[in-house]
């Protein structure tokens, strides 16, 4: 039970790899503006978004891939990608559930999602969704949001919880106006590309003065072989309205690396907080670092208002690698901004993540708290800029960032940037290194508990103070995760 | 059958020998004492007979309830009935002691192939055994010895070996950093343990005669350079109070 | 001296990359992130045209102190590596044809006190095994220079560096290298300067080597500091544990970016960093960057950086002490820098730092 031993054990089979074999119409690899075009028009855009998307496309053409992250691994051909594909036979949808491809059925049970959700997320006509829940789920099943479930109970409330593609023509105003507002078309290589190319994702507002009557929730999996993913989410808040958002998400098993460049922006008006939470798993290659996902994503959220509050929580075990800053904008005055995240890496997984405060209000807040956790021959970077402006008085920023390392062949490495200019500022950054200790195991041995469990143990008590943010059925489900990418870590 | 018989158990730390032919055999029911100077192997007796690695068994064997305790891991060793209360408990952050203990008591069961008793016993169990060593109950939410004064940190000792029942307790310094008043908890606690089972047995291993007050033992061994130099009763620890341990060596 | 032909010792390969790095200086991303609050042009123009002088070393031991010497291939191999870094440190070197060099065989009777720095080579200093030195660095007036100073088994250096202000702009490297048990105290003061810039490496190279690092600065008119101190640990058992304390004022600049990098196998590492600012007035800019690159697992390893003010109950602590708001700040600006003064440039360096007020 050294810590030898839990390098040893730690090799595991991914429990979440499946791939579903659902009908897919897919275009042919290659990426130029007539495909851009092609997209478009496949979903009905207005000429606004299809123009959009072509300044978008034409800016990314431009740029650079981006080489300052600690992350290692091939260039991406772009032009082998494929960028649209859409489950078929939507429009004359199953009768029942006996009429469902029943890959799609075993993918629901894998994924562990109720009975009574299954008809409806699999698009049976009439199907009623289920009552007993309090998760709106609205899967996105490669490209296209196959379904949306309680609908009629959200809409109770004046919350609009529908597919992107559907809110563009449902709701043009606020698309139109909030598309891009927190992550412009140019912001960096990979918002570039998906804003180009986006396929679909959740669109969400909350009206003023309303908290949403349930947990929004949607599980992003990616499907078809060789098809980049590239959501785009969108979530406004009006003036103090609140939503807890929840994003899941597993992926199938496969040998060629997958690229996923999604793009989340939340707008929170004066007085609405957002709460966005992430449980990410997705596959990670094998031991050797073959396959597994590519996961370049931009996550930014905008305090417009004053007094906003934007919190992300992630928990992240899963991708190759992982390229992942979910940040706040604090413009509002007395808004708040919070970070916390897991971040495990095992084999040979890469992970650079953190988070961007910009505080730009006056008496803006943030709090950062991240947990890496390296095992195998992982590299596992935290990264994570607090800047702040001139015009932020009495801006105040605590930042504790832990890491945690099992196995001598991995890193753990840690990157803050701290951007002062405004002399009322209050700027606090922690870093610690600490490995598993074999005293600590050998306490845990000693009360009979095996060094495979004692180290779950431990680690879930090192994540502890991120998991406590998560909503309850994402803390049980954050637990569980590190415990199986632990699993035959030590014994 | 005996609790745990060593024979002529030798051991070795970095190559340098410290256990040098040690010889013990505890009933069940009994408490036994081992006092010794400073340097003369007690902590050592008590590490190697949990299984913690550094330690090299040169020669000699253990049988704990008739099985080999030496070709056991450490976690067998405690799922079998032996428990080592630490001489220096080592933190575990965030991890708390309640879901620390159950985490064990769930492994030990399943390990004797018994069903663990329900969460909510386990808690009500916990919560009554907190009390009685003084112990206020939102201890049992904090981190493993997060934080804890030494005192606290050795009532855990004595909370966890309650909660858990083991058959033999090695109780390793137990008395060193206490204070008067939480010597007496610690004792009653041991004591009360040895009345609501009276079968299993406790090894105390101690450098003063102090906690004998407390926990009246049945036998009472002096260890000195790795070997037992003298076996008795309670009175020889309180000879050995008089005339230290260089008394007896040089008379032996 | 002997005439050596301009990058006789450089490679074909090494001269053109270094040349590539001066004509092209961010671009590669190591370069762009240590310059990332740098302008690098500014940089490298400190260490153009200026006019070739000699290192001089006060109280060096007689012979010991070489100027205008061709160094040797170990010599080469080790500013060839640092230059291959850094834009400056490249064109530098693609300039020089010799170094100046300090050797120092046995343990000086007095402090050595570097009176003057060549801006156009590199001054190496060797220090022989068991050797214990103190060297007073405070040349005043250098745009450029390089130090590069070589501590061999269980040698000992205590080590001070003093910078009053100055309106330039300057660029200077140091670079210590460690081996077996050799023991480093470095300490740092400095004011701002039109750009004044540090790259500081310190390699623990050796089994147990340990360098203890502080620093104090105040920055304040519409001067700059940029400072970057690294402490690779690439032996087992190495130590090191670095304080710096920052006063920012005016409209002060300052950058810190301190980074700990442990290797592959090297167990036993211990390596600690604090980096404490206080920004005084509303125009001063604070940057810091504290950084662990960590790829051993038996290490202990921690850092922390803070921005803020003068803590309110301190003032007042003073103030229901009869002290006006003023002498208050005074007093608590120094006692903050304070924590990282001592060593034998103590008194100079209060002074150097020390200011009539500290208004707000």
């Amino acid at each position: 039970m050294t810590n030898e031993t839990i390098e040893q054990r730690l090799n595991r089979a991914y429990s979440a790899g499946f791939e579903s074999a659902v009908d897919a119409d897919t275009f042919p690899p290659g990426l130029t503006a007539d495909v851009v075009r092609a997209i478009s028009a496949r979903k009905n855009e207005p000429g606004w978004l299809t123009d959009w998307r072509l300044k978008a496309f034409a800016a990314w053409q431009a740029m650079p891939t981006p080489d300052w992250a600690h992350l290692h691994f091939p260039p991406v051909d772009f032009q082998a990608i494929s960028y649209f594909s859409a489950p078929r036979s939507q429009a004359d949808g199953p009768r029942s559930l006996d009429e469902v491809d029943p890959e799609l059925l075993r993918t629901y049970e894998k994924l562990g999602i109720p009975l009574h959700e299954r008809a409806a997320l699999a698009g049976v006509v009439g199907a009623e969704p289920g009552t007993s829940s309090n998760i709106a789920v609205d899967a996105v099943f490669d490209s296209v949001s196959i379904t949306t479930t309680f609908k009629d109970k959200l809409a109770e409330a004046g919350v609009i919880f529908c597919p992107l593609s559907e809110a563009v023509h449902t709701h043009p105003e606020l698309v139109q106006k909030y598309l891009g507002s927190v992550v412009p078309q140019r912001d960096n290589f990979y918002a570039a590309l998906n804003s180009a190319v986006f396929s679909d994702g959740s669109f969400v507002y909350i009206p003023p003065d309303t908290r949403c009557p349930m947990e929004l929730s949607t599980y992003f999996r990616i499907n078809a072989r060789n098809t980049g993913q590239f959501e785009r989410t969108l979530i406004i808040a009006d003036r103090g309205a609140y939503v807890s958002y929840l994003e899941g998400c597993t992926a199938p098993m496969r040998d060629e690396n997958q690229l996923h460049a999604a793009v989340v922006e939340l707008v929170a008006l004066e007085d609405a907080s957002i709460k966005y939470s992430t449980v990410q798993n997705w596959y990670p290659g094998d031991a050797e670092g073959r396959g597994g996902i590519y996961n370049f994503v931009t996550k930014r959220g905008t305090c417009l208002g004053k007094r906003a509050r934007i919190s992300w929580t992630q928990v992240e075990t899963g991708s190759a690698i992982t390229w992942k800053y979910p940040s706040v904008v604090l413009r509002g005055d007395d808004s708040v901004g919070e970070f916390y995240s897991v971040a495990l890496t095992n084999n040979r997984q890469q992970a650079d993540t953190g988070t961007k405060m910009i505080h730009l209000g006056r008496n803006t807040r943030s709090t950062i708290v991240s947990k890496g956790i390296s095992a195998g021959r992982s590299q596992n970077s935290y990264r994570g800029l607090v800047r702040v402006s001139p015009t932020a008085a009495g801006a105040r920023n605590h930042t504790q960032c832990d890491s945690l390392l099992l196995g001598s062949q991995c890193g753990a490495h840690t990157f803050p940037y701290i951007e002062a200019a405004n002399s009322s500022a209050t700027v606090e950054h922690e870093a610690t290194t600490t490995r598993v200790s074999d005293d600590q195991l050998f306490l845990c041995a000693q009360r009979g508990i095996d060094a495979e469990k004692a180290v779950s143990m431990i680690v879930n008590g090192f994540c502890r103070e991120v998991f406590r943010e998560l909503p309850m059925e994402f803390a049980v489900e954050a637990g569980k995760l590190l415990e199986v990418s632990l699993e035959g870590a030590v014994g | 059958m005996s609790l745990i018989v060593i024979d002529n158990l030798q051991a070795s730390v970095n190559g340098k020998p410290i256990l040098k032919g040690l010889t013990l055999t505890i009933e069940p029911g009994t408490v036994h004492a081992i006092m010794g100077p400073n340097g003369s192997g007690k902590s050592t007796l008590s590490h190697v007979l949990a299984g913690k690695p550094g330690y090299e068994v040169t020669g000699g064997s253990v049988r704990f309830k008739g099985r080999d305790l030496l070709a056991m891991a450490p976690e067998e060793r405690a799922c079998a009935g032996l428990f080592l209360a630490f001489q220096y408990p080592v933190e575990i952050p965030g991890v708390s002691n309640m879901e620390f203990l159950r985490a064990a008591a769930e492994a030990q069961a399943k390990a004797r192939g018994e069903t663990p008793p329900p969460a909510i016993d386990m808690m009500r169990r916990l919560r009554e055994i907190a009390t009685e060593l003084g112990l206020h109950t939102d201890f049992l939410k904090r981190g493993v010895n997060e934080g804890f004064s030494g005192g606290e940190k050795k009532r855990n000792e004595i909370l966890q070996m309650t909660f858990l029942r083991p058959a033999l307790s090695i109780l390793d310094e137990t008395d060193s950093g206490l204070d008067i008043d939480a010597l007496r908890i610690v004792g009653d606690g041991v004591t009360r343990f040895l009345r609501d089972n009276p079968t299993h047995g406790v090894l105390l291993i101690t450098h003063y005669q102090r906690l004998l007050n407390h926990i009246v033992p049945d036998v009472v061994h002096v260890l000195t350079d790795g070997r037992i130099i003298e076996t008795g009763d309670r009175s020889l620890a309180l000879r050995l109070e008089e005339q230290g341990y260089v008394g007896l060596v040089d008379r032996t | 001296m002997s005439a050596i032909a301009a990058h006789a010792w450089l490679d074909v390969e090494t001269a053109a990359e270094l040349r590539a790095l001066v004509e092209a200086p961010t671009a590669q991303a190591r370069v762009r992130e240590s310059w990332k609050y740098t302008p690098v042009l500014r940089g490298l123009n400190a260490v153009a045209n200026v006019a070739a002088t000699d290192s001089v070393v006060a109280g060096a031991p007689d012979g010991s102190l070489r100027v205008d010497v061709a160094p040797t291939a170990s010599e080469m191999a080790l500013l060839r590596e640092r230059a291959c870094a850094c834009p400056p440190a490249a064109k530098l070197l693609l300039g020089a044809r010799t170094i100046d060099r300090l050797n120092l065989d046995t343990s000086p009777a007095s402090p050595l006190q570097l009176r003057a720095l060549s801006p156009v080579r590199p001054l190496v200093v060797h220090i022989a095994p068991t050797v214990r030195a103190t060297i007073l660095d405070d040349v005043d007036g250098a745009s450029a220079g390089w130090l590069l100073v070589c501590l061999d088994t269980a040698a000992d250096l205590d080590f001070t560096r003093v910078r009053p202000s100055c309106p330039r702009d300057e660029w200077q490297q140091l670079q210590f290298d460690l081996a077996d048990d050799a023991q480093l105290i470095a300490r740092h003061y400095c004011r701002g300067a039109g750009l004044r810039r540090l790259d500081a490496l310190v390699r623990l190279l050796g089994r147990n080597a340990s360098a203890t690092i502080s620093g104090a600065w105040r920055v304040d008119a519409g001067d700059r500091l940029d400072q970057q101190w690294h402490v690779e640990h690439l032996a087992p058992g190495t130590r090191s544990e670095q304080r710096h304390h920052g006063i920012v004022a005016d409209r002060g600049h300052t950058t810190f970016r301190g980074r700990i990098y442990i290797a592959p196998d090297c167990p036993g590492v211990e390596a600690d960093l604090v980096n404490r600012n206080l920004l005084l007035d509303p125009g001063a800019v604070c940057n810091t960057k504290p950084e662990l690159e960590i790829l051993s697992d038996d290490v202990r390893c921690s850092h922390g950086a803070t921005v803020g003010q003068l803590a309110a109950e301190s003032l007042f602590y003073l103030a229901s002490r009869g002290l006006d708001e003023a002498t208050a700040r005074t007093l608590l600006a120094a006692g903050f820098l304070n924590e990282c003064i001592d060593g034998p440039g103590a008194e100079t360096a209060a002074a150097l730092l020390r200011t009539e007020t500290d208004h707000d």
